[in-house]
């Protein structure tokens, strides 16, 4: 009786909204790092910051990544615009076959793909030798192609791997618009040109800013290739600044220089982003005439756009892929075979930390998830996508020293890179999650709560069932992130606990290029690739779950 | 069955968030075995007045009883798995991941462990709502009709006090919407089950309830039957909403109003300045060319047709005429002459004159 008593308070308390909203209790700890950063960066003393700042030679850093972030995502809009919508708007050969290939670079972590090329492209690579023999000159008097070790190189490798981030966002776009617009266009007078650049590409706006945006941001914190081609930006130096023993808070101070960059970007992209025209279509979506009929026949251009999507392909997988294999195959079977066995533990590190810091953002991105989805709105998700958007190396820094100050404990454990996998993917497997719900109508849980079912009777019986394939999915995705996660691994891991990815960096930085690296580059694709097949597998089908 | 409405609601009061005010002091009382029907305009209350009953909203004021229990109310919260209620949702919202039986069975949870008396449940109403033998299929295998029915036989398995269908007939076709609804109808009457509905369709509200309220800016502005509802609407909006309506100014004199259309007949017509309202059948077109008015426009419906006149003080009137009449003969542009036939209803007249074929979208 007390009891039930109890439970009745808490629910209408909840139902007024007395008592705060458990997803937003749950959410604001991830915000914990962001303002342990900022705490730290104000005990520095100001000469000190100052002199460190200076010694970063911030304008020519701050040039140099913003070029290569630019021209990482001019690559990426490149390579992915054309790939997108050849698949989905024309008549190209073997168009279901590429559309199943646009995603999957994604399996390729860019600083593994840094390494394929930098075997083809580095001073001794395999291309500059080849021709070298070819035309009698030493391999350093072939001055073309350029070195992949540079800043342009590594906007190259950072556009290639983060163009499925454009094709993605374009391909659903074009999906959801109806060809007809485009058609009424052609029945207006215009031409197929100018249909495409007076009515699709203004139609694919939003997805374009949202697809740049993602791979410009990644381009602009990324760790891992830039460090593998020996470019200098701010995370490359705010790593050495936490090798070389530089004090917590002026590492703090610029690791939040950083920060804010960062922040004024989104804000800009918002600003210029999407001013007040919709783009959604009214109405409805879908006509009933096939989309069959409705391609653009490309005629005499189907070969290029082939050629096109072949070359583009051969840019992102093939190629890349061959080159590991090639470099991989040197070590001979044998050592091979032997080399394999002892990556055992490290691999299991990665299963093991990957897999606790995927099943912790989930747990926090379905709370959240299911608040949203309850119509309590979005804060809670935002501050976990904030969780994101922090690079790896700032946020292994904020976590050492946070872990040192709250729970020494924690520290030099694997269990703070599980947290520090929580913080950074909860925000993907909260969208994730979230689209996994927001397939259900709301009308399901209240008609197993008319049919005699508490709130957590519904969850348990109802919800969770038709949301599972779609929480897999948030799950498997956490998990892929967190497994391919280097910059914070690298900052935070035990002495001794290597996973695949620092193994990768281990044997790259030590010896240039080593077949090494690319045996376990090989051996985390290969799982990452599993991963991925899961996803695929379980991807919710849309008849039964759209119903009601 | 215990005396008294089983369904109450005193007072109730529902403002939302943003402020709007959704259900207005509103009275309702539904007794035992009727079916009534809650029919107003989008936004006037109507589903909302749907979820306080159900639970899944609560008011600011008021009490809710179900079955006599209080539900809501002052201190008073009883979640929706402890209301006894039934409901059939818009969309059916049927669980896509369980079987027919599955679904019809899910609110039987108290016969948990005795599933002879389950099962035996389960084809009862399987049986009632014609889908004997349609035990293992899944919703998505039915037609929008069969899922109509599951979602009916859901709802009535825990024998509640009441089933609350929120326009259930919006998602199925126009031919098979009569159909449907007389089956569904039937089905609640062989159960003897007690059910509020809730449309914006007032031809659906007509034919489906023994009671109709019609809501207006979250209050009830009428509760009666569908003949009483159509004769004697309460108001001008009402008689608007609830079919069509010819609306003219006339002074009232006795058991008279003398208007354009000469003396009608009007009981109950206060004195002085009135607005009638005459339904269209009760608008006869007489070729007459010395009338007062001309067709204008003509709807051919097959079985009847819809003239519409304008009068040469520039009021247009719509006449419904049955097949049998001789009116088929009229042709556009024609003069005619114009007779009543039966009693007007009165109202005070609107400020502004006659307001002719409101209609309450």
């Amino acid at each position: 009786m007390a009891l039930a008593l109890h439970y009745r308070l808490l629910t209408r308390s909840v139902h007024r909204g007395r008592l705060p909203d458990p997803a937003a209790v749950l959410a604001l700890p991830m915000l914990l790092p962001l303002g342990y950063l900022v705490w730290l960066a104000l005990q520095a003393r100001l000469p000190d910051l100052a002199l460190t700042l200076a010694r970063m030679e911030l304008p020519t850093l701050v040039l140099r990544m913003a070029l290569l972030a630019g021209g990482a995502t001019l690559l990426a809009f490149a390579l992915a615009v054309p790939w997108a919508w050849l698949v989905t708007r024309t008549d190209v050969p073997g168009r279901r076959l590429f559309q199943a290939l646009g995603p999957l670079p994604l399996a390729v972590p860019p600083y593994v793909g840094a390494i394929a090329y930098a075997a083809l492209l580095a001073p001794t690579g395999l291309v500059h030798e080849g021709l070298a023999r070819l035309v009698g000159l030493s391999t350093s008097q072939v001055l073309f192609p350029p070195l992949l070790y540079s800043p342009a190189g590594a906007a190259f490798v950072l556009g290639v791997f983060s163009a499925p981030y454009v094709f993605i966002t374009v391909q659903s776009a074009l999906e959801r618009s109806s060809p007809a617009l485009e058609e009424s266009a052609r029945s207006l007078g215009l031409s197929p040109a100018g249909v495409f650049w007076r009515v699709t590409l203004p139609l694919l706006r939003p997805a374009l800013l949202a697809g740049g945006f993602l791979v410009f941001l990644y381009a602009w914190v990324d760790f891992g290739v830039v460090s593998l081609l020996r470019v200098r930006t701010f995370t490359t130096v705010i790593y050495n600044q936490l090798l070389a023993g530089l004090s917590l808070p002026d590492s703090a101070g610029s690791s939040l220089a950083l920060l804010v960059m960062v922040g004024l970007l989104l804000l800009l992209v918002q600003r210029w982003g999407l001013g007040g025209a919709r783009y959604t279509q009214v109405g409805s979506q879908r006509s009933s005439v096939g989309l069959g009929s409705r391609r653009q026949p490309l005629g005499r251009w189907k070969l290029a756009a082939l050629a096109y999507l072949l070359g583009a392909v051969a840019l992102t997988l093939a190629l890349p892929l061959a080159v590991l294999a090639t470099q991989a195959s040197k070590l001979g079977p044998l050592v091979a075979a032997g080399f394999l066995a002892e990556q055992w533990p490290f691999v299991r590190n990665s299963l093991a930390v990957a897999a606790t810091g995927a099943w912790l953002a989930l747990g926090l991105a379905l709370v959240t998830a299911w608040g949203q989805w309850k119509g309590r709105g979005g804060l809670p998700g935002a501050i976990l996508q904030a969780g994101y958007a922090i690079p790896g190396t700032v946020l292994g820094l904020s976590l050492v020293g946070l872990s040192l100050a709250l729970l020494p404990g924690l520290y030099g454990t694997a269990a703070l890179l599980a947290v520090a996998y929580l913080v950074l993917f909860a925000g993907p497997a909260h969208q994730a999650a979230q689209a996994a719900l927001s397939q259900i109508a709301p009308a399901m849980e209240e008609a197993a709560r008319v049919l005699g079912r508490t709130p957590l009777g519904a969850a348990r019986e109802v919800v969770l069932p038709l949301a599972s394939p779609g929480l897999a999915g948030a799950w498997l995705m956490a998990f892929i992130l967190s497994i391919r996660e280097l910059a914070a691994t690298l900052v935070l891991r035990p002495p001794g606990f290597d996973t695949l990815p620092v193994r990768i960096w281990v044997h790259t930085m030590d010896v240039g290029v080593d077949p090494r690296a690319s045996v376990v580059a090989l051996l985390l694709i290969a799982l990452v690739g599993l991963g991925w097949l899961a996803v695929l597998l379980v991807r919710p089908r849309s008849s039964p779950v759209a119903l009601g | 069955m215990a005396p008294g409405p089983v369904i109450d609601l005193r007072g109730v009061t529902r403002r939302f968030a943003s402020g709007v005010l959704a259900v207005d002091r509103l009275q309702l009382q539904v007794a035992a075995g009727n079916i009534v029907v809650l029919l107003g305009p989008s936004g006037s209350g109507k589903t909302t007045v749907l979820r306080l009953i159900a639970g899944f909203e609560q008011p600011e004021a008021g009490e809710i009883r179900v079955a006599g229990r209080p539900v809501a109310g002052q201190d008073v919260y009883v979640p929706p798995e402890r209301r006894g209620v039934g409901m059939v949702f818009q969309d059916y919202a049927l669980f896509p991941h369980l079987t027919v039986a599955e679904n019809v069975g899910f609110g039987l949870h108290h016969l948990n462990g005795r599933d002879g008396a389950r099962r035996a449940r389960v084809q009862e109403l399987l049986g009632l709502v014609g889908l004997a033998g349609f035990e293992r299929r899944y919703p998505h295998q039915l037609s929008g009709g069969q899922q109509q029915r599951v979602a009916l036989a859901r709802a009535l398995a825990p024998n509640p006090a009441v089933v609350l269908l929120d326009e259930p007939f919006s998602n199925l076709d126009a031919d098979l919407r009569a159909r449907v609804r007389a089956e569904v109808r039937d089905i609640l009457r062989a159960a003897g089950a007690t059910a509020i509905f809730v449309t914006h369709d007032q031809e659906e509200a007509l034919s489906l309830a023994d009671e109709v309220a019609v809501l207006w800016a979250g209050r009830v502005v009428q509760l009666a039957s569908p003949e009483e509802l159509y004769r004697r609407p309460a108001t001008r909006e009402v008689a608007a909403f609830v079919g069509d309506a010819n609306f003219l100014p006339g002074r009232a004199h006795g058991e008279a109003v003398v208007c354009e259309l000469g003396t009608v007949a009007a009981p109950e017509a206060p004195e002085g300045a009135v607005d009638l309202m005459l339904r269209p059948e009760m608008i006869l077109p007489i070729a007459d060319e010395s009338g007062n008015g001309r067709v204008v426009a003509r709807e051919f419906y097959g079985h009847e047709q819809m003239f519409t006149l304008q009068l040469d003080s520039g009021a247009t009137l719509r006449s419904l005429v049955g097949r049998r009449r001789h009116q088929s003969a009229l042709r556009l542009g024609q003069r005619v002459r114009v007779e009543v036939q039966g009693e007007a209803v009165v109202f005070p007249a609107a400020r502004g004159g006659a307001a002719p074929d409101e209609r309450g979208e």
